[in-house]
């Protein structure tokens, strides 16, 4: 597999202007301004193979957006290299766009009071993709996104759903190689999210589009990506699979035991405790120190036990578990 | 790169898009023209109630200085139409619609001048056009005269397009763009629309050499009515409007570049 | 009469109000500065046409450059915009809250109205004045009465302003784009309120229609009793207009806002 996107010890750092205040303030802030500097990005590496779908998380403020921006040609980083599609995203963008497709959730890059089919006919007069393509791209997306329905409906008329697969399809009319979804699910409704997930799973699948994802939507994450970077106040905290991930931050697993009745209940030598409610008890351990058999075994062996459940901590509890520990 | 022609092909579809948006809301657009209609309308009656009452300024009359005001007029409202965008600009960039147009595989000028075209301001355009029929009737205009209102109209729109793109690349700067930048357009349309030479010489250097509106419309006016300059001079002095608007967009393009390396 | 309780929340509105616009001070710097080059070009332009027929004309070039910097100092009196946040309101359709709530509406807009007009009025005014006097030879008032008659003007002008403003933010509730009102009525403002030219510039004839109009009273009656053009017999005359017609459109507007409350109510927004 060749390597799509290079992306080499970038790092970026944003003046912010700090406004005395009141009129003095007001007026000095157009003469001589004192800025802070703060650091969004300071050593980022990673290297993106073509067909891959990966998740790119962190809390706000860790530096995603801005390396979706340099990623995606707007923003040029103080310093480092990036090497996508055999360009340089910000020098030269024209070219470099072109094959590239984004969507922001928050934002539609549609035109607001205008049916569907005339933003997705000005965005093929903007890409200059030729009639036979686009009507062959344009009928592939309708049916799979399942847009007929409101083809002709303008923009603000659709509802937030709908929209997002709009707008999802816009991006792709153009055949992009590479496609950058920026919180695509938010503020969607579940069955909205579940078939917007589908989606972006066949287009990479059978279309080979690799797809970088940003979210704080733990799910999406789950369902789609094999692949997950995490980034942390400017840096890579960890970069792979979603079960190494797992393994390597938090092996710890959850037991729950169902006791008969209201009994005493201690813990095992290295569990601890996380709840109990009545006859259930919720025990967290580390599987590689105490393993999970014989940890079963004990239990059933010193107590009355209803029933047993052993469970991964959801995902949620591990990112935040990096996220503090790439912190301190 | 793709061809020019292809750049304005894109440039008349994204306008049209504009206009078709606009055209959804009719009424609140036909008002909105109507108003500006009148009040540029009446602004020109406060003049024409100026002329009644003291006959002439500098030696000019009422369907001189009509003409230059037409002039002036139309080139700042097809300005405001065609590059509203540049003077919405400090919006765009706040609301992050400028990172949009970026992610497009075009030129950000050519995005930017379509990103709003207003169709109301036809009513400006035809309060100014009416005001220059009036004028070119009155002069007993030759063809050459005709020529040379449409040369000057074209100059006076470049360097609005000009001011406006200014006005924008300064946004790439600062975010709070001094509303006091409007007194140079603003003022410019006021000042451009009397003979020049009724005012104290630092407006009169501001709007011969830092902004060209004298060569657009009050040098080639006078070489009309008063000095009876070549022809060929008439039509090449608005070009400087040209000049001015091509020297804008280096600059926004350099302003461009500093906003993609400083970021939002 | 009215009990003090029952005015109180008008004039904490009031206060609140006021205190905000204190805020926009950076804004009338600016505006002050805006102001002061506009004087300039506008007063190049009436000397020029002074010069051209001094004899015809019913002010001096210090009288008439004074006008003139008089209108630069009130142009914040001319009722121009809707208050933001008013055409916010009827736009999101919130403004059926406000139409329920158990104080006077008329009023409390009428408020914000005066507010958005005084304040602004007075910080760009008095140093662009100051400015003027110094620099750019504007005339102070010729006797303590015209100062006086001067200064009640502008209070009236004020009151004037802020009833037709209450009176436009009023028409959105009549056609929601509400367009029409608040682009013919500014339009119409400027040229009868002698923002555009001094109203004893306009032929005769004109000058008795607009004189019957209440748009003069914004502009022209202060400036004329400021630079001693109408004494104090025609001042209580002009008062007295300008009292009636802000007493009119006032009266107009309360019933404006009683029946849009009636047909909200009904209709439900």
């Amino acid at each position: 597999m060749t390597s799509q996107i290079e992306v080499c010890n970038l790092a970026k750092s944003f003046r912010v202007a700090q406004r005395g205040s009141g009129m003095m303030g007001a007026f000095g802030s157009l003469l001589k301004r004192e800025y802070a500097t703060r650091a969004a990005l300071k050593d980022v590496s990673f290297t993106l193979n073509a067909g891959d779908l990966v998740g790119y998380i962190g809390p706000n403020g860790a530096g995603k957006s801005t390396t979706v921006k340099i990623l995606s040609g707007i923003l040029v980083p103080d310093s480092g290299t990036v090497n996508a599609l055999g360009m340089c995203p910000w020098k030269q963008r024209t070219q470099y766009v072109q094959r590239i497709g984004v969507v922001f959730g928050q934002r539609t890059q549609m035109w607001w009071d205008l049916p569907v089919i005339d933003s997705f006919y000005l965005l093929r007069d903007i890409y200059s993709v030729p009639e036979t393509q686009f009507r062959r791209r344009c009928g592939e997306l309708t049916d799979q996104m399942n847009l007929g329905a409101f083809l002709n409906t303008p923009v603000r008329q659709l509802s937030l759903g709908e929209r997002m697969r709009c707008d999802l399809a816009a991006a792709l009319l153009h055949s992009p190689e590479v496609l950058f979804l920026d919180e695509p699910t938010i503020g969607l409704d579940a069955v909205s999210k579940l078939a917007l997930r589908q989606l972006v799973k066949s287009l990479n699948v059978e279309h080979g589009v690799t797809v970088i994802l940003t979210t704080h939507d733990m799910d999406d994450i789950e369902a789609l990506c094999s692949r997950v970077i995490v980034i942390g106040d400017g840096e890579i905290l960890s970069d792979g699979p979603l079960t190494e991930l797992r393994n390597s931050i938090a092996r710890e697993r959850w037991l729950t035991v169902e006791l008969e009745g209201d009994q005493l209940f201690s813990p095992p030598t290295n569990t601890t405790i996380m709840r109990r409610e009545g006859n259930q008890v919720w025990l967290r351990y580390d599987p590689v120190i105490t393993p999970t058999p014989l940890l079963i075994a004990g239990i059933a062996a010193t107590n009355n036990v209803r029933d047993l459940l052993v469970q991964e901590p959801p995902i949620e509890e591990i990112i935040a578990h990096l996220y503090q520990n790439g912190q301190s | 790169m793709k061809p020019v022609t292809s750049g304005m092909y894109v440039y008349l579809r994204l306008v049209l898009a504009c206009l078709r948006s606009q055209m959804q809301y009719r009424a609140s657009f036909l008002m909105m023209a109507f108003g500006q209609f009148l009040v540029t309308g009446l602004e020109f009656a406060a003049i024409a109630a100026l002329f009644y009452r003291f006959g002439s300024i500098h030696g000019w009359q009422l369907h001189q200085v009509a003409f230059l005001y037409g002039v002036v007029g139309s080139g700042y409202a097809l300005a405001e139409g065609l590059c509203r965008g540049f003077d919405q600009f400090s919006a765009i960039i706040r609301r992050g619609d400028f990172d949009r147009l970026l992610l497009r595989p075009r030129s950000t000028v050519m995005q930017v001048a379509a990103f709003e075209v207003q169709l109301m301001r036809i009513g400006r355009f035809l309060q100014a056009a009416f005001v220059l029929t009036w004028a070119l009737m009155n002069l007993h205009a030759e063809p050459g005269t005709l020529m040379a209102a449409a040369a000057m109209i074209i100059g006076t729109m470049c360097t609005f397009c000009g001011l406006f793109v200014l006005q924008a690349t300064l946004t790439f700067f600062t975010v709070e763009t001094p509303e006091i930048v409007n007194v140079v357009t603003y003022g410019g349309v006021e000042t451009a629309s009397f003979p020049l030479t009724i005012y104290p010489g630092w407006l009169r250097f501001t709007f011969t050499w830092l902004v060209p509106l004298a060569s657009t419309a009050y040098l080639p006016a006078r070489l009309l009515f008063k000095a009876h300059g070549p022809m060929s001079h008439i039509l090449i002095l608005p070009a400087c409007g040209l000049l001015f608007l091509l020297a804008s967009i280096v600059i926004w393009q350099f302003g461009e570049r500093h906003y993609a390396s400083t970021g939002s | 009469m009215i009990p003090v309780s029952a005015a109180r929340p008008y004039l904490t509105l009031l206060v609140a109000r006021c205190r905000q616009e204190t805020q926009y001070r950076a804004a009338a710097l600016f505006g002050m500065a805006t102001q002061l080059f506009w004087g300039l070009v506008r007063i190049a332009i009436f000397t020029a046409f002074l010069k051209a027929g001094a004899n015809r004309s019913s002010m001096n070039l210090t009288q008439t450059i004074t006008y003139l910097w008089l209108v630069q100092g009130m142009i914040r009196v001319m009722p121009w915009s809707v208050d933001a946040d008013i055409r916010n309101l009827v736009r999101e359709g919130t403004v059926v809250y406000e139409l329920l709530r158990p104080i006077d509406l008329y009023l409390s807009w009428y408020m914000r109205a005066f507010a958005r007009h005084a304040i602004p009025t007075v910080m760009r005014a008095i140093p662009l004045f100051v400015a003027a006097v110094l620099l750019f030879h504007m005339q102070l008032p010729l006797t303590v009465a015209a100062g006086a008659l001067f200064a009640t003007a502008v209070v009236l002008a004020l009151l004037l302003a802020a009833a037709m403003s209450t009176l436009m933010s009023i028409s959105l509730l009549f056609t929601l784009s509400g367009d029409g009102i608040q682009r013919i009525v500014p339009a119409i403002a400027n040229f009868a309120s002698g923002l555009l030219i001094p109203l004893s510039f306009l032929p005769t004839t004109l000058q008795h229609i607009l004189r019957v109009l209440p748009f003069r009273d914004l502009i022209d009656t202060p400036a004329r009793l400021y630079i001693g053009q109408i004494g104090a017999p025609e001042a209580a005359a002009a008062f007295a207009q300008t009292v009636l017609w802000t007493a009119a459109l006032a009266l107009f507007g309360r019933f404006l806002v009683l029946r849009a409350s009636k047909r909200m109510v009904v209709h439900g927004g």
